[in-house]
């Protein structure tokens, strides 16, 4: 899966995690020939961050379908306006305010269409880590329906920050830097989103 | 330090984003307060809830790299992108700059621009019709008999002037 990744930027550890494992300058190289129209580069970018885009996507918008379009129109989109980014910050953080945006526009749209509340998507049950018993598995598929529909209640900018601390583990800086406001401001809103999440969480229990 | 402040540390304190003198309060008052104990407790399992949430993602890349050729080529632009005018635009200091230059002008709008009083008006039009009467009057010639030595108009024309102007504008 790795492969090109492993030809072109042969220094990268991808035994690891390789969103981690790419430096500043091996991110900036792959961008730079992005922009020049480099589809090599492009697909390396794409095995790089599809992970993470999909999984922000899925922790946004809530099923499994909607995450895979989201992530194939974000990466698309980001072939046709990758020229536009300037290095002024990181690319994942340019990266993670796309996806997050977008999740919210959608999510914006289909509120205006009236649509009903976010399904749950069960069709693939989560693989578990380690293996459990049958009475523990119920539970926690109760507790995952519980989290989704309290998730779904959420406000966006809540949802968006808890998914990008709690499910990509984001520092506050980077968080900060993605939702363009301060790290105070960060701070007092994920223990916002995490108190009302609380209560939620309670409340379908 | 009170129980309210403390627990709105508590998410702080989950990421470990503490002082160590601020964590070793926290860490006081969670050995004699079982609310806030049962509040971290769940903040923490719902953590781990969301993150047991990432999955393997479906082939991305193969369903995307097929389309990539039909699409137009990569532009690398100089101009600002929409987005990043936007951002620019919303940035906290931006809104503080917007509100403050628009009271400003909404200050000077005001100041300027009262509607002006009716002895202002009166002054203004003495003013100007003195002037005018003097510059006619010494252009024209034909009234040279109201213009004293120093070239000012007589008493006599201005408060007939001042009359006439009282009539119109105050309708008597």
């Amino acid at each position: 899966m790795y492969s090109i990744l492993e030809e072109i930027l042969p220094a990268v550890p991808l035994n690891t995690q390789v969103a981690d494992a790419l430096t500043k300058e091996q991110e900036k190289d792959l961008v730079v020939r992005c922009q020049d129209g480099d589809k090599r580069a492009m697909e390396a970018l794409i095995l790089h961050y599809q992970q993470w885009v999909y999984n922000i996507a899925y922790g946004m918008l809530g099923t499994r379908e909607d995450a895979s379009d989201m992530s194939q129109e974000v990466f698309l989109w980001l072939w046709e306006h990758i020229g536009q980014f300037r290095f002024r910050s990181r690319f994942s953080t340019w990266l993670y305010r796309i996806v997050t945006n977008r999740c919210i526009n959608v999510k914006d749209q289909k509120k205006r269409r009236q649509t009903d509340a976010m399904e749950i998507d069960d069709s693939q049950p989560w693989v578990p880590v380690d293996t459990e018993t049958p009475e523990k598995s119920v539970l926690r598929l109760e507790q995952r329906e519980i989290l989704q529909k309290a998730l779904a209640e959420l406000k966006d900018d809540y949802r968006q920050v808890l998914v990008l601390r709690e499910m990509q583990d984001l520092s506050y800086e980077e968080l900060a830097e993605v939702i363009g406001c301060s790290v105070g401001r960060v701070k007092s809103k994920l223990h916002e989103a995490r108190k009302v999440l609380r209560e939620l969480v309670l409340q379908y229990s | 330090m009170s129980h309210s402040r403390i627990q709105k540390q508590l998410s702080a304190y989950l990421d470990d984003q503490l002082s160590p003198e601020s964590r070793a309060r926290v860490d006081g008052h969670l050995n004699t307060c079982d609310e806030c104990v049962e509040m971290l407790s769940d903040f923490q399992q719902n953590r781990q809830s969301i993150g047991a949430m990432r999955h393997e993602a479906p082939p991305i890349a193969e369903l995307v790299l097929p389309q990539l050729s039909d699409r137009g080529p990569v532009r690398r632009s100089f101009l600002p992108s929409t987005e990043e005018i936007r951002e620019w635009f919303f940035r906290p200091v931006m809104g503080g700059t917007f509100a403050v230059v628009s009271a400003c002008l909404l200050f000077a709008l005001v100041y300027f621009n009262l509607t002006p009083s009716p002895d202002d008006s009166l002054d203004l039009y003495l003013s100007e019709h003195t002037q005018y009467s003097v510059y006619y009057s010494t252009q024209s010639g034909d009234a040279t008999d109201s213009i004293d030595s120093n070239g000012m108009l007589s008493a006599t024309n201005v408060e007939d002037d001042t009359n006439f102007f009282l009539e119109v504008y105050l309708g008597d």
